[in-house]
């Protein structure tokens, strides 16, 4: 993700480090360079505008409070934050009864839609890439990774056996991988 | 441990996507400290779903940040030393037919709020009706696209000039089963299409093989799921194809009474 660290002023660890050691200017980086992609996914989760900025704010309350617990030999830091931010989306969906499946639909990226002021500069690159990944394999990691689906729940939505789910999740980011390879985006 | 094997299970992608129990989660953590290979590839993934990640990124309202660190101070987590005292103005005294004229304003205001907010209920109801039978025609949509891009491709790839369609049928034990081989003698490429394959035991996966002048050859591991052609070895010349269960990561030669599907050029 060079389109992301690449700008950054300090290196992901760096930044962790400052973040825990309480200082302000890095947790104002760390919201600067993840909170578009985290008020992304939220957005997908959630179905209005004001309930995903909230959720985002209290993301970014939980990753303040609990930065100390943030182990980096279990992932990225990024990953450590989206656990969070998808999960406080999923809770306050299930709180509002209103998990939003309707956007399926808007999570495929196809051509030349949705090019607006809206869309991050960011996340450009690898939109192009997506446009080149099936639908079948979009909505996979969709309801496994982006909406935080169990396999159980995905296999019902997606009205295809357990084992299925789990081998084509497989192939999908296997797909993606070669995609991304191909086109050098995202490393 | 046959790592190739334990990599192909597609434990390790559940783990990233954070699907694992507890105890696949020691399991996967043990693993990664133990094989560098596993390590490599569980960073692999985990970049990959990050980047997927960017395509959705949406910039927040520019004020958002300045609410969290409100929201910080206001809960004191910004600043611990900080003691935040609430000044208390002190009541006046005021006229009691001031109080009851607000009193009554207050009763009028609330009654049409009520009234209002019922209105608002019931067009918020319909609103959710009718996104559920959106939500519907586009899941029908999404299932019927899915189905055509099968086709397109399958059509593609019969078109293609020299292309060949053997069909796999099941053997005496299996009769049921059933898979197609696309092959191109001039590009010598082979597709698989299955059509049935019985569900996979634990631990086994289905192997193809081309018969080569008498001897089976392997042809590549079979993605049962896989809905789509899927690509497998080429070959410039076969006389049969056929289908076989082996252990995960397959085997060097075919377990023959264990196969599932044949076919004859």
């Amino acid at each position: 993700m060079n389109h992301i660290r690449g700008k950054a002023k300090y290196s992901e660890s760096e930044l962790v480090n400052l973040v825990q050691s309480g200082n302000r200017d890095a947790f104002n980086a760390l919201y600067d360079n993840y909170s578009p992609a985290l008020f992304g996914i939220i957005s997908r989760i959630v179905s209005s505008e004001d309930t995903a900025q909230d959720v985002l704010q209290d993301t970014f309350v939980k990753i303040w409070k609990n930065i100390e617990r943030y182990d980096n030999s279990k992932g990225t830091i990024f990953t450590w934050m989206l656990n969070i931010a998808r999960n406080g989306a999923i809770d306050s969906t299930r709180s509002k009864h209103e998990r939003n499946k309707i956007r399926d639909t808007d999570l495929i990226v196809s051509i030349p839609e949705e090019q607006g002021s809206e869309m991050n500069v960011d996340s450009m690159g690898i939109r192009e890439v997506l446009v080149t990944l099936k639908p079948e394999y979009q909505l996979i990691i969709n309801y496994l990774y982006i909406k935080g689906y169990t396999q159980e729940e995905a296999a019902g939505e997606l009205n295809i056996p357990l084992g299925t789910v789990k081998t084509r999740a497989r192939t999908a980011i296997l797909r993606l991988r070669e995609l991304l390879k191909e086109k050098q985006v995202g490393r | 441990m046959d790592v190739k094997a334990y990599i192909s299970t597609g434990i390790l992608e559940t783990y990233v996507m954070g699907h694992c129990s507890p105890d696949q989660i020691r399991e996967v953590e043990e693993f990664i400290s133990l094989h560098p290979e596993i390590k490599d590839e569980v960073a692999s993934i985990r970049l990959a779903l990050e980047s997927y990640a960017m395509a959705f990124s949406k910039t927040p309202p520019a004020d958002l940040k300045d609410k969290i660190w409100s929201a910080l101070d206001g809960e004191g987590l910004a600043h611990p030393s900080k003691v935040i005292s609430i000044n208390r103005p002190q009541a006046k005294q005021s006229n009691n037919w001031l109080v009851a004229a607000s009193l009554v304003l207050f009763a009028i205001a609330a009654s049409m709020n009520f009234f209002l907010y019922s209105k608002w209920k019931s067009a918020e109801r319909k609103i959710a009706e009718i996104e559920i039978e959106k939500e519907y025609f586009a899941s029908q949509l999404e299932v019927q696209n899915t189905s055509l891009a099968v086709i397109q491709e399958e059509l593609a790839v019969m078109q293609l000039p020299g292309t060949k369609m053997i069909v796999m049928k099941g053997t005496e034990s299996h009769p049921g089963a059933l898979a197609t081989i696309f092959w191109n003698t001039e590009s010598k490429d082979v597709f698989l299409k299955v059509k049935n394959l019985p569900e996979i035991p634990q631990g086994k996966q289905y192997q193809l093989w081309a018969i080569v002048d008498g001897a089976p050859v392997n042809a590549g591991l079979v993605a049962i799921e896989e809905q789509l052609l899927q690509k497998m070895e080429q070959f410039s010349s076969a006389q049969a194809f056929a289908i076989t269960l082996e252990p995960l990561g397959g085997s060097s030669s075919p377990t023959l009474e264990k196969m599932y599907v044949i076919g004859n050029i």
